[in-house]
């Protein structure tokens, strides 16, 4: 699974890429963006499976990057992750197209097995049901 | 004066008089230049607001002349619009009471003169 | 030094501050042009003849003060000023204060209140902003604590330590230097009281 992190903060980029080394071989990081434009380009330039797409960025977060990556490829599963709690925005993310929304601060223990059902293809969108 | 307040080609006709005609025109006309200054006060607006021409020509309008009107409903919209033909209903404060009045904001990008013609409610 | 009446009325003309006096039942008796340029976003079809229907529809609040003081001569509501929304989409917005000067006789005065409302909104997010640093740095520290890697978690809640203090001190210079009693401890949960005008 080819998978491209997308996050303003260089720290969050840095723990992102151990998360998913530690994934295993199934687990391939292709790439690294720091606001919704960059990603933009970057799914265009390296054709991802999967974004990990912060929601708050500068230049342009990634509620308005989600849709405009899933009309430019529809292949891409988009995985939301917020540091911040709120349905609204989970909902949000959800109606725009993304598989799943995760909260940052557990992403040690959602990431790893949500991409994990997206590997397993159990379902058109396995991560959906994921709150945490 | 043969020239009414909804005329379609009103600012060409205001502009096509010089500032004395504008006398003429039956109902209030102020004519002020880019800078904000009035240059035409006519009689109908002069007799109505009892106040004489010569205490606002060359006064700022939005400041000195009619400071009621220095928001973005009124004054904003010679900035903000290059083909301004606008009509509205607003209130003046002649003599401290309430006037409700029609307005008609005329303005257009690179003329020297810009017109607020104003008509009782 | 005498001032003559017309002295007082051109100083009512003129005067920045929007002044609307009114009787009891809120007929408009004089007003000024700063308070026709402040009130026309809200007037619609009303010709300003009459105060009730824009203190309906501005101030609901102001409203009811006058009726529940209805015989109270001076400040209406303990001189409170009222905020209120002229235009959402613009984002302009009055304060509104009530005298009662004699029976039968009020005075409003109408302030232009966007300076503050914009200085109260930038604060808001300048705060939204100090917050969001030092959560996304807690964030990235707790996922480096789910990594095994506790000297990077405790670098990343020091830079967390450090944007907060920042900001803790930006604050106490501008309340006038260190007055370490502006700050209160309280609960996270307890909410901060809404700051009532004197």
């Amino acid at each position: 699974m080819r998978i491209l992190v997308v996050d303003d903060s260089e720290d969050m980029r840095e723990l992102l890429s151990i998360l998913i080394t530690r994934g295993g071989p199934g687990f391939e990081l292709v790439g690294e963006a720091d606001n919704g434009r960059a990603a933009l380009e970057m799914v265009k330039e390296v054709m991802p499976d999967v974004v990990l797409l912060d929601a708050a960025m500068p230049v342009m977060d990634g509620l308005e990057a989600l849709p405009l990556i899933c009309q430019s490829a529809p292949h891409v599963a988009v995985i939301m992750l917020s540091a911040f709690p709120g349905e609204s925005m989970r909902q949000a993310a959800l109606d725009a197209g993304a598989v799943g929304y995760l909260e940052k601060s557990r992403l040690t223990q959602t990431l790893l097995p949500a991409m994990a059902r997206l590997l397993d293809d159990t379902g058109p969108f396995p991560v959906r049901s994921t709150s945490g | 004066m043969d020239l009414e307040f909804d005329a379609p080609d009103l600012r060409e006709r205001l502009d096509a008089l010089s500032l004395p005609d504008l006398d003429a025109v039956p109902f209030g006309v102020i004519a002020f230049d880019l800078d904000n200054r009035v240059v035409g006060y006519n009689r109908y607006e002069s007799d109505r607001a009892g106040i004489a021409p010569e205490r606002v020509l060359q006064r700022d309008l939005f400041i000195d002349v009619a400071p009621c009107t220095n928001n973005y409903l009124v004054a904003q919209r010679y900035t903000d619009e290059p083909h301004l033909d606008e009509q509205l209903d607003y209130v003046f404060t002649f003599r401290m009471s309430p006037t409700p009045v029609r307005l008609r904001l005329l303005g257009e990008a690179g003329a020297p003169r810009r017109y607020m013609a104003i008509r009782p409610r | 030094m005498a001032v003559s009446y017309s002295d007082l009325l051109q100083f009512f003309y003129q005067c920045p501050v929007g002044l609307v006096e009114t009787d009891e039942a809120a007929h408009v008796t004089l007003v000024n042009p700063a308070a026709a340029r402040l009130l026309a976003p809200v007037l619609g079809n009303d010709d300003l003849s009459d105060l009730l229907p824009v203190l309906e529809r501005l101030s609901p609040e102001l409203l009811s003060a006058l009726t529940r003081e209805r015989t109270a001569l001076g400040p209406i509501g303990a001189g409170r000023r009222f905020t209120a929304c002229t235009n959402a989409e613009q984002a302009t917005w009055v304060e509104l204060l009530a005298v009662r000067v004699e029976p039968g006789r009020l005075m409003f005065v109408v302030l232009d209140a966007d300076r503050e409302q914009e200085l109260v909104r930038r604060e808001r997010v300048r705060a939204l902003e100090v917050n969001d640093q030092i959560v996304q740095s807690l964030v990235a520290a707790e996922t480096a604590f789910g990594l095994g890697r506790p000297d990077r978690a405790a670098e990343l809640v020091s830079s967390a330590s450090a944007a907060g203090r920042r900001w803790i001190g930006e604050q106490l210079a501008q309340a006038g230097g260190a007055a370490a009693g502006v700050v209160r401890r309280r609960d996270a949960a307890e909410p901060v009281a809404e700051a009532v005008e004197p």
